[in-house]
């Protein structure tokens, strides 16, 4: 699983051949078969252990921005996760079908430290526009289109954007 | 680890590709194989679109399309430069007379050029992975948002009218993820089809007012 994230970083998912994990780490084609029938099935799995560790990580964060800033943390463990997720997103229904899922679950979780801090809108709403943003912001970071930032940095910003806003009232 | 070949340079340039000159009949010809492009595009994707099945859909020779256009990613990078324009205009963030983002309307209009030019944007976003010469030109409007909120949250905060410890440049950058995710998810995705356009744009412009704090 762990060659498999690194081949995905490095290539992207079309990029990624069976073979260079196989052969990353150290186990035989048929083995890997023997586990998963297809590339697609291998990293169906993968992105399972992403969502398991991004839910479980939100769950057990404190507060808000703790979940923020885990949310990054826990992203760029699954980088590779990350890119190859946004190069199928669109192509493949059944990761689609996947990533809405893990995304209302993540959000129903955010949702769950709004409630607090919020006092006009939906925290469901503002949950899944913030699952939004995370999710584009670890995409982009993944694809190196932007400079990483300490995860506690970006977590205050958005935090603060939440609670605060941009302007004084 | 983009590419950045020619074709780069020319997806932002304003120079014209086509090959044939623009007579009435050759812009007729071209316009069609446009409109073919998108179906195509939207229909199978930018990686399984072929030039046979463009010329198909525009009724024409595989020969006529390429005597227009030498690949698919010439006729995508056409339609792109088509847009810049545009985007361009909506990257100039309107600001109330103290100086403040005005956020609603921002929102919707974006909402509306989205929904307007859908099939592009549903392309240029596939495109994104693996990188490509797409991959630039859509980091490099990015940008231009993310520059068009830096202006004007930096007056704000030197006039005193913005939270006193903003930071402008990481606010500047998920204010642009506000705008561009959300419209992602909705119109590209379908996703959140019970919520309004006026929700989102509710939700954007207390984020970037003041907050959703008691």
């Amino acid at each position: 699983m762990a060659a498999g994230l690194e081949c995905f970083a490095k290539s992207g998912y079309t990029g990624a051949r069976l073979t260079d994990i196989v052969a990353a780490a150290g186990i035989t084609t048929g083995a890997l078969y023997g586990h998963f029938e297809s590339k697609s099935a291998f990293f169906d799995a993968l992105f399972q252990q992403y969502g398991d560790a991004l839910t479980e990580a939100l769950g057990e964060s404190a507060s808000l921005r703790e979940q923020l800033a885990s949310w990054i943390v826990v992203s760029r463990e699954y980088r590779g996760v990350v890119r190859a997720s946004s190069e199928v997103l669109q192509r493949r229904p059944e990761h689609a079908a996947a990533r809405q899922h893990l995304r209302e679950a993540s959000a129903g979780l955010l949702a769950w430290h709004l409630r607090e801090p919020l006092t006009q809108l939906d925290a469901r709403l503002v949950a899944r526009m913030l699952a939004d943003v995370l999710d584009q912001y670890a995409q982009m970071e993944a694809a190196e289109w932007i400079p990483r930032h300490d995860p506690v940095t970006i977590a205050d910003g958005l935090q603060s954007m939440v609670v605060r806003g941009v302007y004084r009232r | 680890m983009m590419e950045s070949g020619d074709q780069t340079k020319e997806a932002g340039s304003a120079s014209m590709r086509g090959r044939i000159p623009p007579s009435k009949r050759g812009l007729r010809t071209r316009n069609r194989i446009l409109e073919a492009a998108l179906i195509v595009f939207q229909r199978e994707g930018l990686v399984d679109a072929t030039m046979q099945a463009i010329g198909q859909e525009a009724g024409l020779s595989s020969g006529t399309v390429y005597r227009y256009f030498s690949d698919k990613a010439e006729i995508f990078a056409f339609l792109l430069q088509q847009l810049e324009k545009e985007l361009r205009e909506a990257t100039t963030l309107p600001v109330d007379e103290e100086g403040k983002l005005v956020v609603r309307p921002a929102v919707l209009s974006y909402l509306a050029l989205y929904r307007e030019h859908s099939s592009l944007y549903r392309v240029w976003w596939e495109s994104l992975e693996p990188p490509s010469e797409f991959s630039k030109a859509w980091v490099k409007m990015h940008a231009a948002y993310r520059r068009g909120f830096a202006v004007a949250l930096k007056h704000g905060k030197r006039t005193g009218i913005t939270v006193p410890d903003l930071d402008v440049d990481l606010t500047a950058e998920l204010a642009v993820l506000l705008f561009e995710r959300p419209t992602f998810t909705r119109l590209v995705l379908g996703w959140d089809g019970e919520t309004t356009d006026d929700q989102v744009a509710q939700t954007i412009e207390a984020l970037l007012g003041t907050g959703l704090g008691a």
